[in-house]
């Protein structure tokens, strides 16, 4: 099949569908648990932080900082030859050593740390927008800080900050491309693979470019429904 | 004020250099004298591209060299596309949504790829045949996304500016593009001023991924060392990347958040 | 001011809408040279609106506009509406100076940038109506410098470079602190005096009553009532008009 004279023929054999099935599958993957991780890191950095807790504080403004301002490719390096030196693994029923930080955790957790150190910055802006006169009913009303945090602050600097968040979960998706250069078999690196045999590269990469569109625009959707359904009346820009 | 954020930055740099160096200890143990004697022997390479100083262009300085050509190629072709943004004809605006749309969805990895493949080895230019090097083609691929992200930026500045603005320079007879000229555009570039050294600082970030294209930056020069020298230093080695992109990045980000905040309370 | 003297702008049955809201249904009135006249109405009831309609910054639905010898509805691109700008122009609630260029320079840009006269000429003119609105010192200022008051005097005089024929304010002491609007109202009072024709919408009704020659009654897109000012303001014929009037005075 050809198309704009670049040879798309490739896309009928089952075999590349496959790869390209799984490793969008992966990336998805990949996606969903980096979110989980980036919020949790950011949802726990923010309170310790906004909290005050002592030594906790600085040692995490300072990692924010540090994973906010290195690229996440070379968090990914760093975390993969430094969890393999520390040689961590466990022995598995068949007595087989499989190193516990494999490519996928590596992956997870560099997101988790990049995206999550944004993520933290993100909730943290939310939690100034929160009016002080909220704040201040609350306390009067008896809530502790940790309270006030947890029922008040954290909950509507969520929802107020939305759109940023989407922006970082998209960034997130985009960023799990690196994968595939530590090895990991998200779609990025099965196409480099299909390359590898059929040569096709500017119509294999266009076809990926393609995925990767609408799997940040899936995401993305779904995010402003959720932005939507959570909207706060009278509250922030409508639109 | 900015004693505040002067107090802040320098503590950011110290702290999160004595934390790298904790991670080290931790790493290597007794190694560590050795190992930072192979740092400092490779500093050379890792920040020039070459023991030999007089081969400058490579390293962490090729990193440097080429966002600073991607950035310029952005913002012409950003300030472009931000004009089509704000277009009120649908038929420019259409298509310069989406193209920006396409750019700011899409991973730089895919982009610095797909430019890869698509841009030829070579082409004319005035009669002259120029050589289409991996480093032409970082800068072209990595100004694509910088460019899109440029021109939200300008649209977010252009109507950022009061409608009351718009309203009474077109009472006194200004046309559009006079009133973007001489009244618009020029307020709102001094708020547009801290999100574009954020986007600089996003796109310095982005060279770490140009060692796909084979341009020998800093990533890969690291890439060859360990191969000469072995895996074992390999930790150390991306934690010394680590902070030259820190102590580069950092700074950034400290200014542009400080003129952010002061552009605020004058407003 | 005499009957006698020419209509100057005039509006035949007028209609505009936004999407599905009516906002102008019919409006018919006619403005002497010379003559102040001042609209005054509830809020939403379109007197802005009108105001806009009458330069051309609002197109509208059906009816015609003439102002001078335009015929204001005729006028479709930016560039065919310059020359009418010349000749009316607008103050705004808001003033809406340019607060990137000083005082003097924004009294100055828009004859020299759009009218494209002479840089010398309009800076002697300039300077006479910064005199005039009682802010000679003031040419090298910013408009953040400025309070509420001067800024809104600078406004008036920036709309007087144009050296136009009609002088639409809209609200213009609105926004205002009390003891600023008796400065901008003795501006607005000398230059009617002078000759100038000037059309206000306004809440301020003893000025209204002091300076108007004709004031019309708005309400909901249609006027109501009009006529001279002590007969509109003291006998009162429509009931609208009644209750509107017992509200504010």
């Amino acid at each position: 099949m050809m198309l704009l004279g670049l040879d798309f023929g490739w896309l009928a054999d089952p075999l590349y569908i496959r790869w390209l099935i799984n490793g969008t599958l992966m990336t998805i993957l990949i996606s969903v648990v980096g979110m989980a991780a980036a919020g949790a890191v950011g949802v726990a950095g923010a309170a310790v932080i906004h909290l005050r807790v002592p030594v906790l504080h600085d040692l995490a403004r300072l990692l924010v900082e540090l994973f906010r301002n290195t690229p996440p490719l070379v968090q990914l390096f760093f975390l993969y030859f430094m969890l393999s030196d520390m040689g961590l693994s466990f022995t598995d029923a068949a007595g087989r050593s499989i190193p516990l930080f494999g490519g996928f955790t590596c992956v997870v957790l560099s997101l988790g740390l990049y995206n999550g150190a944004v993520a933290v910055e993100i909730i943290r802006s939310g939690i100034t927008a929160v009016p002080r006169q909220t704040i201040e009913g609350a306390r009067s009303l008896g809530y502790s800080r940790a309270q006030i945090f947890r029922e008040i602050e954290l909950p509507m600097a969520l929802r107020l900050t939305m759109p940023a968040m989407t922006n970082n979960i998209v960034s997130l998706i985009k960023t799990s491309a690196q994968a595939s250069l530590i090895a990991v078999a998200d779609v990025m690196y099965y196409a480099s693979q299909i390359m590898l045999e059929n040569f096709r590269n500017l119509e294999v990469m266009l076809v990926i470019w393609i995925i990767y569109l609408l799997i940040a625009s899936g995401f993305a959707g779904a995010a402003r429904m959720v932005e939507h359904l959570l909207r706060i009346p009278g509250f922030g820009s409508q639109s | 004020m900015i004693r505040g954020e002067l107090g802040f930055l320098l503590r950011g740099i110290v702290g999160v250099n004595v934390l790298l160096g904790l991670v080290l200890l931790t790493v290597y143990g007794h190694d560590l004298p050795s190992l930072l004697g192979v740092l400092a022997a490779r500093s050379p390479q890792l920040l020039f591209g070459s023991a030999r100083l007089a081969e400058f262009g490579g390293g962490f300085s090729a990193n440097i060299l080429i966002s600073l050509a991607a950035m310029a190629l952005a913002m012409v072709a950003g300030t472009l596309l931000g004009n089509g943004l704000i277009s009120p004809s649908l038929a420019i605006k259409g298509p310069c949504a989406a193209a920006m749309n396409v750019l700011r969805n899409s991973p730089w990895l895919v982009i610095l790829y797909a430019m890869l493949y698509l841009l030829p080895f070579e082409f004319r230019l005035f009669g002259h045949s120029f050589n289409f090097s991996p480093f032409l083609k970082a800068v072209v691929g990595l100004s694509l996304p910088i460019a899109a992200n440029f021109a939200e930026i300008f649209r977010g500045g252009v109507n950022s500016i009061p409608s009351g603005q718009w309203e009474s320079a077109r009472a006194l007879g200004y046309r559009r593009v006079q009133i973007l000229r001489h009244i618009v555009i020029p307020q709102s570039i001094p708020l547009m001023i801290p999100n574009i050294m954020s986007l600089y600082a996003a796109l310095f970030i982005g060279t770490s991924l140009v060692v796909v294209t084979g341009t020998s930056d800093v990533l890969s020069v690291t890439r060859t060392i360990i191969a000469t020298e072995g895996e074992r230093i390999a930790t150390g080695l991306y934690i010394y990347v680590l902070a030259l992109f820190f102590i580069f990045c950092f700074p950034i980000a400290v200014a542009s958040r400080w003129l952010e905040l002061r552009l605020q309370s004058r407003a | 001011m005499s009957d006698a003297n020419p209509a100057i702008l005039t509006f035949t049955d007028v209609w505009k809408s936004y999407g599905d809201s009516e906002v102008l249904k019919g409006i018919s009135l006619t403005v002497r040279e010379r003559a102040v006249v001042c609209i005054i109405g509830p809020s939403g009831s379109g007197k802005s609106t009108l105001l806009r309609c009458a330069n051309g910054l609002v197109p509208i639905d059906s009816g015609t506009i003439r102002v001078g010898r335009f015929e204001v509805e005729k006028l479709k691109t930016e560039r065919s509406l310059v020359p009418l700008r010349h000749e009316i122009a607008m103050v705004f609630q808001q003033y809406n100076l340019f607060p990137h260029r000083t005082v003097l320079q924004n009294i100055m840009m828009a004859p020299v940038q759009v009218l494209r006269e002479d840089k010398s000429a309009v800076r002697d003119r300039a300077l006479a109506l910064l005199a005039k609105v009682h802010l000679a010192d003031k040419a090298k200022a910013y408009p953040g410098e400025l309070s509420g008051g001067q800024q809104q005097r600078v406004a008036i005089a920036r709309a007087l470079a144009m050296q136009p024929r009609i002088i639409l304010f809209d609200e213009v002491t609105a926004a205002l602190d009390p003891e600023m609007v008796s400065e901008v109202l003795t501006v607005i009072r000398e230059l009617a005096q002078d000759g100038m024709t000037c059309i206000l919408v306004t809440h301020e009704m003893r000025f209204a009553e002091e300076l108007a020659d004709e004031v019309f009654f708005t309400d909901r897109g249609v006027i109501v009532e009009h006529g001279p000012p002590r007969t509109l303001f003291h006998q009162p014929q429509d009931p609208r008009l009644q209750s509107f009037l017992k509200k504010i005075l």
